[in-house]
């Protein structure tokens, strides 16, 4: 069948969610097998716990850790503390969405073996076109 | 046989993809729909261009 899907994108590729949030600038980025408590602005130990981190150092001098928890169905909620959200507000994380998005469709691609064809930019919007020659 | 096309568009907007197939004809595509779906979440609307109902075309080799 030829058809259009709509696809609302949810975190669920640790590699991808890496990925994405170096492309976002943040070049060190701690990943944990376990989850570990986030760090707070006066260095305190706080409460919640993430297996991807970005430490408050590479954020800003009063910023807390940002988190990516891990949950049980493997998909991954965002931590960030109110503070940070005026830096890391919707627009920084529809742009991290969008990132986060590519990565996992190029993945795919590779994985399913269907072969890159193109990138383009087109009204803002990122197109990716693949060519499919197994099926 | 037509070529077989995928086009990921994904909107600045809100992050989110919209999946184009093309040149697929009857439900040969369903599985590379879903493999997208599953991947990037969940598939919120879908709509079906006019060759879907169309069967795909056999060609039938004859040993003489």
């Amino acid at each position: 069948m030829s058809a259009y899907n709509s696809v609302t994108t949810i975190y669920k590729d640790q590699e991808c969610l890496v990925e994405a949030l170096k492309e976002m600038g943040y070049t060190e980025i701690e990943v944990h097998e376990l989850p570990q408590n986030l760090v707070g602005y006066h260095a305190d130990l706080r409460q919640q716990r993430a297996h991807i981190i970005i430490r408050r150092k590479n954020i800003g001098n009063a910023s807390n850790d940002i988190g990516y928890l891990r949950n049980a169905d493997g998909t991954f909620t965002e931590i960030i503390s109110d503070f940070d959200k005026r830096k890391h507000d919707s627009k920084w994380s529809t742009n991290l969405k969008a990132k986060y998005t590519e990565a996992v469709t190029m993945k795919t691609a590779r994985v399913k073996g269907f072969h890159f064809l193109s990138k383009h930019v087109v009204n803002g919007k990122v197109q990716l076109k693949f060519s499919d020659r197994k099926s | 046989m037509a070529n077989k096309t995928i086009l990921v568009e994904i909107d600045p907007e809100t992050g989110d993809a919209t999946v184009d197939l093309d040149g697929y004809q009857g439900h040969g595509c369903a599985a590379v729909q879903e493999v997208f779906g599953r991947a990037l979440g969940t598939t919120t609307h879908s709509t079906k261009k006019p060759e879907y109902n169309k069967v795909p075309s056999k060609t039938t080799c004859i040993n003489r």
